[in-house]
């Protein structure tokens, strides 16, 4: 199974970098997220982590590392997370670790959020962006 | 028809003078323009992080409202949508103010959704985007419920909506959100 790579851009939009590894199974999304079309750019992630759920069914490690998304972005993170939760429920082994800016309590609120949604357990640390 | 008022150059420049406008605009709006403004936002904000991020996320979130759903239209060119984008800083706040005409039919739509809003502290406004954000049709209708949610949660419900009726079909919209300052000293008047 192939990698997706997506290489991270602030333009008229903001692209996050995507790393998705199917044969480490470690996966990152990072940077800043406000795209043109919010559901066409996480419909790829979600494609591929459906087909390393049936294909690979290995461990697997899914890094949020986000500095900005709006909330339409918020919406598809939710469902990319649904996706981690359904292989877990299968049982793959699933982590998540969602790394906050610091002193940016909003979006460590936000894992806090999934986590209520999901059921997902989310391993929050905070960090310092490059920027 | 009355009479309007005479423009007056000296007040409208003493009053853009004194308000200390990090950004005005009126106009048609783009993708393009919008990246534009919240770059130069950034910068402007760059002294004042804790606050700044919030002043460019809430004005995010207004303005994409205005680019999704201003009921103005400009006829030339690419049909974009009509809005007005203002920032102000006064201490202590940062002031983000969004301007676009609706439909009157949506007018007691967007009051409820206020009101719900100001009577909700931050665990219920989490709760209430938590509710939008897991319901698909709010997703269909683009609801921009959820946008200004966050804005409430960001600015710590320092959010108000005015909503002025101009004829049978239109109105004006517009909402301002407060954003306490934490740099105080910046920007620098």
């Amino acid at each position: 199974m192939e990698n997706l790579e997506i290489k991270g851009e602030s333009g008229v939009y903001f692209i996050p970098e995507v790393k998705l590894n199917a044969s480490s199974g470690v996966c990152e999304i990072s940077g800043e997220s406000y795209l043109e079309d919010t559901d066409e750019f996480y419909n790829q992630i979600i494609n591929w982590l459906e087909n390393f759920t049936q294909e690979v069914n290995k461990p697997l490690t899914f890094n949020f590392k986000l500095t900005y998304f709006n909330t339409s972005s918020s919406r598809s993170i939710l469902n990319v997370l649904r996706v981690l939760k359904k292989y877990q429920e299968q049982g793959g082994q699933v982590t998540v670790n969602w790394y906050y800016p610091e002193d940016d309590d909003s979006i460590a609120e936000e894992a806090e959020d999934y986590m209520k949604d999901t059921g997902l357990q989310i391993n929050m640390f905070e960090f310092e962006p490059e920027d | 028809m009355p009479q309007s008022q005479e423009f007056n150059f000296f007040e409208y420049h003493s009053q853009i003078s004194r308000e200390n406008i990090l950004l005005s605009y009126k106009g048609p709006l783009t993708d393009v323009l919008l990246s534009e403004f919240s770059r130069d936002i950034r910068k402007k904000l760059l002294e004042d992080p804790g606050a700044g991020k919030k002043v460019f996320s809430i004005f995010m979130e207004l303005a994409q409202n205005v680019l999704f759903y201003s009921k103005e239209v400009n006829h030339f060119g690419n049909h974009d949508k009509v809005g007005t984008l203002v920032i102000l800083h006064d201490d202590p706040f940062y002031r983000v103010i969004t301007g676009n005409l609706i439909y009157c039919e949506d007018v007691s739509r967007l009051m409820d959704k206020f009101e719900t809003i100001k009577n909700l502290d931050r665990e219920a406004l989490r709760e209430y985007k938590r509710a939008l954000r897991n319901n698909p049709n709010e997703q269909e209708s683009r609801g921009a419920g959820i946008g200004l949610v966050q804005a409430a949660l960001t600015s710590d419900n320092q959010i108000e909506c005015k909503i002025k009726e101009l004829n049978d079909d239109f109105a004006f919209f517009f909402v301002l959100v407060k954003i306490t300052k934490k740099n105080k000293s910046y920007p620098e008047s």
